[in-house]
């Protein structure tokens, strides 16, 4: 007893300490994590509360007059000279018109950039939120019952997975794009179908993507979570659980859920950026958001046509997608440095 | 230990076989064979006794207690706890059974959720039974059985992973005795601690015995730590019990080749008898569970086998009172 | 959006490097087995008797032997060292079979490829004698009589082989175009079999729309055969058509796709397939090379053509690129050597000293127009197309968008086709209080908010997958969003998809409320516009105008505009019928408000210096007339 009392001296005097705390702990040195992170928080707070107050407000306003116009800045100043003779052709004041109403000027409808690169981030960053919630929800859900439960049912049910997963992935978002565009026109009033079109309309076209993206990607995590489920449901705590009489609900959600879903959420941190580059592609493709909506997506596929003239278009959302992307990368590596016990100290 | 004369028999365990099926086939499963991780083992088990449970490692002996606590449903068998069949019961008559019987683990950095503080770990238990009153009453509960296993009960909110190996595994002896079982089935508990903390384990169970009048199936493969904290010891060879009586008589007079070899294997804290001893070397190694031999399970590597030995089963039978083992050259 | 660029050009050098490999690969020089050129007269026909010894050697010839001559063809040189024209045809071309045909890439490839009676003379637009060498008219007008030239060769091309030859029939002689294979052609686009889009076309012969449509006048099916339809070979080499009424530009429909000379033999043996790249036969300037669906086309100089001597460009390698801008960046890679410039690149090309040089722009004869469907609520509402209609303004559309130089339009027709008003006389053009009044109108009948009428309608506006049209579609959306607050979904789909969904036999509710499409003159008459693309009992009814339902199983029947139109194409005094296509296209676009005309087209196309071509406004591209400096393309490529 002594000698068990003396060991604890050296820890009485701290505070406790979670698992979870010590990954904080952790991804707080990470400076690139937390840079990323206060991005994309920064990111949040532009684009949903705050969008309109430092911008126009109006991402679809068009000033036809004003089409491709560079901001006036560029022209009264040597730094924005200088910035723009490297981007543009080598002749393109002897085409350009300007204007002062554009921060970043105006897209080949006259429409701002900046606001409608403020505004795509409503969606791009939607579509990691959701897209990533509606797969982590499905997949752990599928996945835990699966590997919890073990034998003939988790043989049918990874065979249905393997099943799903044997299908083109572009080509099955594209097909339920299609299906659900095809609903639009078909429902019936009043119907589910027609609900959810309505539902899709007033969200510029994001719930439909949304669907299509989540039903898709939930095929990885479940995966993964049923291999998680599978080695925690042999640990001794959870035998420890099953003698003293803990019932299947309550070891899955106390003792396999949290052990698991560390992992998990570093796994779909990780999977955000494939979620937002799929959105654009989409997008880009037709196949995404509904004109006027912005998103990155659909101002890339606006401004691609015009690099030769006006490659000053296609910066605002790329270099928006590229930093938005690379910070999710940031921190989901992140995450993992700070979740993964390996590395502990 | 005063009153054992009364030899209360507690458990009953009949002919228990625990056997894990072999598969083919990636959709459709074929049943292709079996481990026979335990395989007719028949035993009683003293209230109030330490039932020590030897053999080398992968002969069933953990199987053996997972499967009389039913954390594993056994192929066959019975085991009879206070008169009842315990392997027919299911549901909740099974969960409430379970109050009776704790298991404390192998592992201590296995057994105990890393994402619950140790107050949770151990009014679990509490919880799952709804008993202990209110959290406030649980939670004082808790305190009290860290103090009896010799934990600071100011670490009630603390992690798992902030205690060192001894201090976890009071932490799972904590648990095993929130519920006041009768019967506890010690699975190594002490296989994975450092030597100096071994010692502290020991004491704590057998003070907890005497305290709480247990009824202990301690399973270990150490029989210098089984003989120092058992009153009968069985010992187990490839799914089956080969030899069963009280300590000193299986150390003074073993009669099962077996037992004789790990016998003589264990040091003596004097150098020069233990120079001067007979060691028995088993060749080959322990056959596969799924494949046993034909006649007796050892007689691949029994030094005395002959003709008998491969074509018959021994049987398990009392040879004189107390003393039972399962060999030919004892039938007769 | 870079990877996908990348990838395109990827797959065009590799495409390239394919070609030049196999062609590379070719046997050089190429000896052609043809076989001579003789004519057999049927027995009993009158001849002079010089020509009786002449078919008597002849006979005397055919039954010694058939004959066949090795017949040396001028050798191909390989294929990089041959004078060659890089174009882009924008898309695949749904077709190559003439009776199929209606869209602009499958016509320029078709004229290329089959010679027709009559063709449109480049600079001028007159109707110039091809097949036919000359023509005559009975004096009612309804007797058309075309003599056809007897040495233009129907010719076979193997592209694994590289081998030209001579079509040859049944008994071993050789095929030249004749009047059968004209009327063949005539009656295989009227042959309701065919399922031909642009039928209607040859509804000025006598009898082509009951026999297309299967009905006689009184909606009883017909009883009429195939040999009824009136074009019949009066000998091997005179066609006579009878039309229905008399129609002065009838020589113009003449040398369309659909009455061009097929092959029969090759149809019949081929089914679908005829038209494949080593299956076809033709008999126009060009062949057709190699063609790699989705990808390129090829067409060769047909070294039997008559006048070949004329025909400068040897090979014509077209590319199927659908992003104007990702050919106009090839062009600046002297990839391609004529280009259309897409409507961003406008500034940039008018600016720059090089570019602005190669820049050509002239009218064109195509209108842009927009259609309402009108079993469509609320577009079966004329206040409602009049609002949807005035409320664009075509003239910042384009100033600020399409940048061409285009015409505001508010009548269909262009100028320069007969019977065209002068645009913005008539019709409806942009108007912002109109357009906002009669909206109102609309919904104070109805007691509805602007926002109940968007939430209850969900109008759509289609366009067919295009960069350029997703810019209109978005500018016009947002004009109208402006003036009446209106809020249309654009949606877009694949051509082939697009016109399926917007069809009049598709269900109501897979098409669009509005859709956007584009007409090019086909022959320049105001026949050719109103009448064939609107008249819901001629055309393809698009607008499901007088249906009896709303998925256009049915026509009511004709109505006052209807009327017009036909009574138009049948007077015979020109300024009535001025003026009656002025009253035709003063309804439709004004009164009835059935579609919202946009703008007329321009050509707007940046050339290369060593291209010389010419800009057909009417019969598509005329590669045979085209020239290029071979050397001097070389150097600008640097090759």
């Amino acid at each position: 007893m002594a000698v068990a009392e003396l060991s604890q001296q050296g820890i009485i005097a701290r505070k406790p300490r979670s698992l979870l705390s010590d990954s904080v702990n952790r991804l707080k040195k990470n400076k690139l994590a937390m840079v990323s992170m206060m991005f994309l928080l920064l990111m949040v707070l532009a684009a949903f509360p705050f969008a309109s107050l430092f911008t126009s407000g109006d991402f679809a306003k068009q000033d036809l007059m004003a089409n491709s116009a560079l901001p006036q800045w560029v022209e009264s100043t040597a730094i924005g000279r200088v910035v723009f003779s490297i981007i543009m052709p080598n002749n393109y004041e002897n085409y350009v018109r300007y204007s002062d109403q554009f921060p970043l000027g105006a897209d080949d409808l006259g429409r701002d950039l900046w606001t409608r690169t403020i505004y795509g981030a409503r969606i791009s960053l939607s579509i990691a939120v959701v897209a990533s919630t509606v797969s982590l929800i499905i997949g752990t859900i599928y996945g835990l019952i699966s590997g919890y439960i073990g034998g003939t049912v988790d043989n049918v049910m990874m065979r249905v997975v393997d099943f799903l997963y044997g299908f083109p992935f572009i080509v099955v978002v594209i097909l339920l794009q299609t299906y659900f565009k095809a609903l639009a026109k078909h429902g019936a009033e009043g119907s589910i179908g027609q609900v959810m079109v309505n539902l899709n309309n007033a969200m510029g076209g994001m719930f439909f993507l949304f669907i299509a993206i989540g039903l898709i990607n939930w095929l990885g995590m479940a995966r993964i979570a049923r291999g998680q489920a599978l080695s925690i449901r042999k640990k001794e705590y959870v035998d420890a659980a099953k003698a003293v009489g803990a019932v299947d609900t309550r070891i899955i959600f106390r003792h396999i859920l949290p052990n698991i879903l560390g992992p998990l959420i570093v796994m779909e941190t990780l999977q955000i950026p494939g979620y937002i580059f799929l959105e654009a592609f989409l997008s880009f493709i037709g196949l995404g958001v509904n004109p006027p909506t912005p998103s990155w997506g659909i101002m890339i596929s606006e401004a691609a046509p015009a690099v030769r003239s006006y490659p000053n278009q296609l910066l605002p959302p790329a270099l928006a997608l590229t930093f938005t992307t690379l910070a999710f990368n940031f921190l989901g590596d992140g995450l993992r440095d700070a979740f993964d016990p390996k590395m502990k100290e | 230990m005063s009153d054992n004369n009364k030899a209360e028999t507690l458990m009953k365990i009949k002919d228990l076989k625990m056997y894990f099926p072999i598969t083919q086939g990636i959709i459709i499963q074929k049943h292709v064979g079996d481990i026979k991780a335990v395989d007719g083992l028949s035993f009683d088990i003293q209230r109030g006794e330490t039932l020590g449970l030897v053999g080398e490692s992968g002969c069933g002996k953990s199987t053996t207690g997972r499967a009389i606590l039913q954390l594993y449903k056994p192929t066959a068998g019975s085991v009879i706890f206070e008169g009842e069949d315990i392997t027919t019961i299911r549901g909740e008559s099974l969960r409430k059974m379970r109050r009776r019987m704790q298991m404390i683990f192998q592992d201590p950095y296995a057994s105990l959720n890393p994402r619950m503080t140790v107050g949770n770990i151990v009014a679990e238990p509490l919880e799952v039974h709804k008993i202990g009153g209110n959290a406030k009453e649980r939670r004082e509960k808790v305190k009290d059985l860290l103090n009896v296993v010799g934990l600071n009960p100011y670490f009630i909110n603390r992690y798992p992973h902030e205690f060192s190996g001894g201090q976890r595994q009071r932490i799972g002896v904590a648990r095993a005795l929130a519920l006041n079982p009768d019967f506890i089935v010690c699975d190594e508990p002490i296989s994975a601690l450092d030597v100096s903390i071994q010692a502290q384990v020991i004491n704590l169970l057998e003070d907890l015995q005497q305290e709480f009048g247990l009824t202990y199936l301690f399973i270990a493969h150490d029989l210098s730590v089984v003989r120092h904290i058992s009153d009968r010891i069985a010992v187990m060879y490839l799914g089956k019990i080969v030899e069963l009586t009280d300590r000193y008589t299986l150390y003074a007079n073993p009669l099962h080749p077996y037992t004789q070899a790990l016998l003589s294997a264990v040091p003596i804290p004097d150098p020069v008898a233990d120079a001067k001893r007979q060691r028995v070397i088993l060749e080959g190694d322990v056959p596969s569970p799924a494949n046993p031999p034909k006649g007796c399970n050892f007689c691949t590597r029994c030094p005395k086998a002959f003709d008998p030995c491969f074509e018959t089963e021994p049987e398990f039978k009392e040879h004189e009172p107390g003393h039972w083992a399962a060999c030919h050259l004892y039938q007769a | 959006m870079f990877s996908k660029k990348t990838l395109l050009f990827v797959a065009i050098f590799a495409m390239l490097a394919l070609i030049a490999a196999q062609c590379g690969a070719a046997p050089t020089p190429e000896t052609i087995t043809v076989v001579e050129t003789v004519i057999v007269e049927k027995e009993g026909e009158t001849v002079t008797v010089v020509e009786t010894v002449e078919v008597e050697k002849i006979v005397e010839k055919e039954v010694e032997v058939v004959k066949t001559v090795e017949v040396e063809v001028p050798a191909a040189a390989p294929m990089d060292e041959r004078v060659t024209l890089d174009w882009n045809f924008s898309t695949e071309p749904p077709t190559l079979d003439p009776s199929q045909a209606s869209d602009t890439t499958s016509v320029d490839i078709i004229n290329n490829l089959f010679v027709g009676l009559t063709q449109f003379d480049p600079v001028s637009g007159e109707v110039i004698p091809a097949l036919a060498s000359d023509w005559s008219v009975s004096d009612d007008g309804l007797e058309w009589t075309f003599n056809l030239r007897q040495d233009i060769p129907w010719v076979h091309y193997d592209p694994s082989t590289g081998e030209t030859s001579q079509a040859i029939d049944d008994e071993g002689n050789p095929r030249f175009v004749n009047a059968n294979d004209v009327v063949y052609g005539a009656r295989r686009t009227v042959n309701p079999d065919t399922a031909s889009d642009y039928a209607y076309v040859t509804y000025i012969i006598k009898n082509a729309l009951e026999l297309n449509t299967g009905e006689d006048a009184d909606g009883n099916p017909t009883e009429l055969t195939l040999e009824d339809l009136g074009v019949e070979a009066v000998d091997d080499w005179t066609v006579k058509f009878t039309l229905e009424n008399p129609a002065g530009y009838f020589p113009a429909i003449a040398g369309m796709w659909v009455v061009k000379p097929m092959p029969e033999w090759a149809i019949d043996k081929w089914n679908v397939k005829w038209t494949e790249a080593g299956l076809i036969d033709t008999s126009g300037p060009y062949m057709l090379g190699e063609w790699i669906h989705g990808g390129s086309l090829q067409m060769l100089k047909n070294p039997l053509w008559v006048n070949a001597d004329d025909v400068q460009i040897e090979v014509i390698n077209g590319l199927m690129i659908v992003e104007a801008s990702t050919a106009f960046a090839l062009y600046e890679n002297n990839e391609l050597d004529t280009v259309e410039v897409p409507s961003t690149e406008i500034d940039r090309v008018k600016a720059d000293p090089v570019l602005s040089a190669d820049f050509y722009s002239a009218p064109d004869v195509c209108t842009y127009y927009y259609g309402f469907v009108q079993t469509k609520p609320p577009m079966d509402d004329v206040r409602v197309r009049r609002a949807f209609s005035a409320a664009i303004d075509r003239q910042s559309l384009i100033d600020n968008v399409t940048k061409g130089g285009q015409y505001p339009a508010s009548t269909f027709a262009p100028p320069g086709i007969f019977g065209a008003p002068e645009p913005g006389t008539l019709g409806q053009g942009y108007d912002a209080d109109l357009a906002k009044a009669s909206l109102q109108e609309f919904l104070d009948e109805k007691g509805m908010t602007i926002d109940e009428f968007n939430a209850e309608y969900g109008i759509t506006l289609g366009h067919n997958t295009s960069e350029g049209h997703a810019k209109i579609a978005a500018a016009i959306q947002q004009m109208w969003n402006d003036t009446l607050g209106t809020d249309v979904q654009v949606e877009n789909q694949e051509w082939k998809v697009y016109l399926k969904s917007i069809n009049a036999d598709s269900p109501v509710e897979d098409t669009y409320h509005i859709y956007r499409l584009g007409w090019c003159a086909d022959y320049p008459d105001e026949n050719n516009w109103v009448h064939e693309v609107f008249n819901s009992q001629v055309g393809s009814n698009r607008l499901r105008r007088n249906c009896a339902d709303p998925n256009c199983d049915d026509t009511t029947g004709p109505d006052a505009f209807d009327d017009l139109t036909t009574a138009a194409g049948q007077e015979q005094d020109p300024a009535k019928r001025i003026e009656l296509y002025a009253q035709a296209e003063d309804m439709l676009a004004g009164e009835m408000a059935a579609y919202a005309p946009i703008y007329h087209y321009t050509i707007v196309r940046v050339t290369k210096p060593y291209l010389t071509r010419n800009y057909p406004p009417l019969g598509g591209q005329d590669f045979y007339n085209w020239k290029v400096d071979q050397d001097a393309k070389k150097a600008a490529q640097g090759m």
